[in-house]
């Protein structure tokens, strides 16, 4: 990754689904490294999961 | 790396709110830019997450929502997988004294040797760092 880039986490809705991406921006353009699609509850799950996760790496 | 993390958790939860009444097809809820310094990469990350709930599912803890999300998780790593996505690559950007590495390989491990996606078995990356391991 160059100085120039950014590494950004992209949240989208799309129809009945949450897709989650991770990739870096370039520009205007975001270049997708990892995407996952879940439906709502699932979403509301991996939030819990991540505060909770948080709190364990970063007291 | 816990703000970035909280902040996520909160855009996820948002997402979830706004797409009930909302008819148009798609709509980017929001988006986070994250140093590239933050320390750890974001697909460990995730996958510590998912073995979170595979330890959570092995000891009879898990709830539906924890197994939607363990299949949602095979199922990325599988698409991911079959798209060619670099996990050697992914591999090589842990630092192996971190426990990042055996994560992820954990965790591809377990994908390959269940029904997820059987078809990668025998094709999972090497740790770096170690000499009977290296590439």
């Amino acid at each position: 990754m160059t100085t120039d880039e950014q590494e950004v986490w992209e949240v989208v809705q799309a129809d009945d689904q949450v897709v989650l991406t991770f990739g870096r921006q370039l520009g205007a353009r975001l270049v997708p490294t990892f995407l996952t699609a879940m439906p709502p509850d699932v979403a509301r799950a991996l939030a819990d999961a991540l505060v909770d996760f948080a709190e364990q790496i970063d007291p | 790396m816990r703000r970035a993390l909280s902040l996520l958790a909160l855009l996820l939860v948002g997402a979830c709110s706004s797409g009930s009444s909302e008819p148009t097809p798609t709509s980017i809820a929001s988006r986070i830019t994250v140093s590239p310094h933050v320390g750890l990469p974001p697909t460990p990350v995730l996958n510590a997450l998912y073995l979170r709930m595979l330890d959570e599912r092995l000891a009879l803890r898990h709830s539906r929502a924890d197994d939607a999300l363990l299949y949602a998780a095979a199922r990325a790593t599988c698409a991911g997988w079959a798209a060619g996505m670099d996990f050697d690559g992914v591999l090589r950007t842990l630092p192996p004294w971190s426990g990042w590495q055996d994560w992820q390989q954990a965790w591809l491990a377990y994908a390959a040797t269940t029904t997820y996606c059987p078809q990668f078995a025998g094709r999972l990356p090497h740790k770096t760092g170690r000499r009977d391991h290296g590439p």
